[in-house]
């Protein structure tokens, strides 16, 4: 993607175009080729959970058949973004997408064959992992699975100004078996992949 | 209505409007100098004219021009020596060129100088999407230095280059990231002060300008630009009843864990030690003194 392009995008819904543009490529094409190689296929339905501005959303939207991608972000400006973003590359096929912050993954009024959540769980409380869960295991069909990542470990700063305007957390649970713990509570199974990430996070798998 | 209301109304309608997102500066009010800098049709820079008032120009310039370096500052000799708690450092060369690096964390040559520079480090950081006042102090790796800069000479020039954008590393934190921009807050005026060309810029749209010449400044005007766009300071000259080319500069400097090395002193901080230890030999010595009138 050209960065000019994203940054144009960017400027223009008054969002400083930073790292999150930059490695535009890096980490959209990471997500889809992860979601790939866990069995994505055009066909199916895939929720991607703190879509931002479609970093993998423009790409996942291409692969996927029409009307197979629901992205949900709660920072309205990338949605903005995302928009902008579709309309001057140019997408065609049908996609969803929503400005949400309470997991309210039923709006979609849809099931979900396959879920995605880069740097979310990350930026998230134990208590908003639990209402997280809650719903996904409303709206992810049997069978399904969810690729995240996920950091382990007490930063310094817990709380931050995201783009210095939007409160929000940092992960800060240090028990390791948290998230296995947590699929356990919602009937789910927790697999860590073996995958690279790129900028170093753990990366695993809900199994509902 | 009751007089204590009439009392908390009255004070309610007086207080100034002042609260943290309008100290922050609100986000909409940043969006035209933001599309100016980062759109593909903006210039890449955005002037902030008469930024300071030509009192507090005339005070900085008369400081920074004549005050004494060693009292306040060490000397320079590599970045190196930026580490946690260091002190301010200054480069004075033999025409006249002085170059000052100054850290938020020590007490300032020059408290205009230093409270100026906050503001411009904070509007800088605001446009560029980050925390008011991140930077400020190390917590994260680097910390704003307000380097003043008086240049007499073509030799004091910086090659064409750029900035965080490095591509090859740019998995790395801060290695290219687009958002990054610098300030420049003018303190003299060509023509009068120096002449040749100094600070050149690549606009967005790939035209190069020349501060001063091709975009006219004033001293006290204050430009923040894009730091990935190409740009140089090409050679100046000065005579010697003229100032130079001076400026301030911002740029966020690695700081390094502080090594196990004392503290570099200053002259103040000699002169410090000096006061105390003339201080103790004085006790030490009246002491001595009302012991022998004791025994006497």
């Amino acid at each position: 993607m050209d960065l000019a392009l994203l940054m144009d995008a960017a400027v223009e819904h008054n969002l400083v175009p930073g790292e999150y543009f930059s490695l535009w490529d890096d980490l959209g094409g990471w997500q889809l080729d992860a979601l790939r190689s866990i069995g994505l296929r055009p066909e199916h339905r895939l929720l991607d959970v703190g879509c931002g501005a479609m970093r993998l959303g423009l790409a996942a939207v291409e692969y996927l058949d029409d009307g197979n991608y629901f992205g949900v972000d709660a920072f309205a400006p990338y949605v903005a973004v995302a928009r902008r973003l579709a309309e001057v590359t140019g997408v065609r096929k049908r996609f969803t997408l929503r400005v949400d912050s309470s997991f309210a993954f039923e709006q979609f009024q849809t099931q979900f064959d396959y879920g995605n959540a880069q740097s979310v769980f990350t930026h998230l409380s134990e208590d908003e992992c639990d209402r997280c869960m809650s719903s996904l295991r409303r709206v992810m069909r049997p069978g399904s699975r969810f690729l995240f990542t996920y950091l382990i470990g007490a930063p310094v700063t817990q709380g931050m100004l995201y783009c210095g305007t939007q409160p929000m957390r940092r992960f800060a649970g240090t028990n390791p078996d948290f998230f296995a713990e947590l699929a356990a509570r919602h009937g789910a199974e927790f697999e860590r992949l073996s995958l690279a990430h790129p900028t170093g996070q753990h990366v695993a798998v809900f199994k509902f | 209505m009751s007089t204590s209301d009439l009392v908390r109304e009255s004070a309610h309608r007086s207080a100034p409007s002042l609260d943290y997102l309008r100290l922050a500066i609100p986000e909409d009010e940043l969006h035209a100098a933001r599309r100016a800098l980062y759109h593909s049709s903006g210039a890449g820079y955005v002037v902030f004219p008469n930024f300071l008032t030509p009192a507090h120009v005339a005070h900085i310039r008369s400081i920074w021009s004549s005050a004494d370096p060693w009292i306040s500052h060490a000397r320079f000799q590599g970045k190196a020596q930026f580490q946690v708690g260091c002190p301010n450092f200054a480069d004075i060369h033999p025409d006249g060129t002085r170059v000052f690096h100054n850290f938020l964390w020590n007490p300032p040559l020059d408290e205009v100088t230093r409270e100026a520079s906050i503001f411009v480090h904070m509007l800088r950081n605001r446009l560029s999407g980050r925390n008011a006042f991140d930077e400020c102090l190390p917590g994260a790796g680097k910390a704003v230095n307000y380097r003043v800069v008086i240049s007499r000479n073509p030799n004091t020039a910086v090659g064409l280059h750029r900035d965080y954008f490095d591509h090859a590393r740019r998995l790395e934190k801060n290695a290219y990231d687009p958002s990054r921009l610098q300030a420049t807050l003018f303190l003299s005026e060509k023509g009068k002060d120096y002449d040749g060309t100094g600070f050149r810029f690549t606009r967005n749209d790939g035209a190069v300008v020349v501060f001063g010449t091709d975009v006219p400044m004033a001293p006290g005007d204050l430009v923040i630009w894009k730091y990935t766009n190409w740009h140089a300071v090409d050679p100046i000259v000065s005579r010697p009843d003229q100032l130079g080319f001076m400026r301030i500069i911002y740029p966020p400097e690695v700081i390094h864990p502080a090594a196990r090395a004392a503290r570099q002193p200053t002259l103040a901080d000699v002169t410090a030690l000096g006061r105390a230890a003339a201080r103790r030999v004085r006790e030490t010595l009246v002491r001595r003194g009302k012991s022998l009138f004791a025994s006497s």
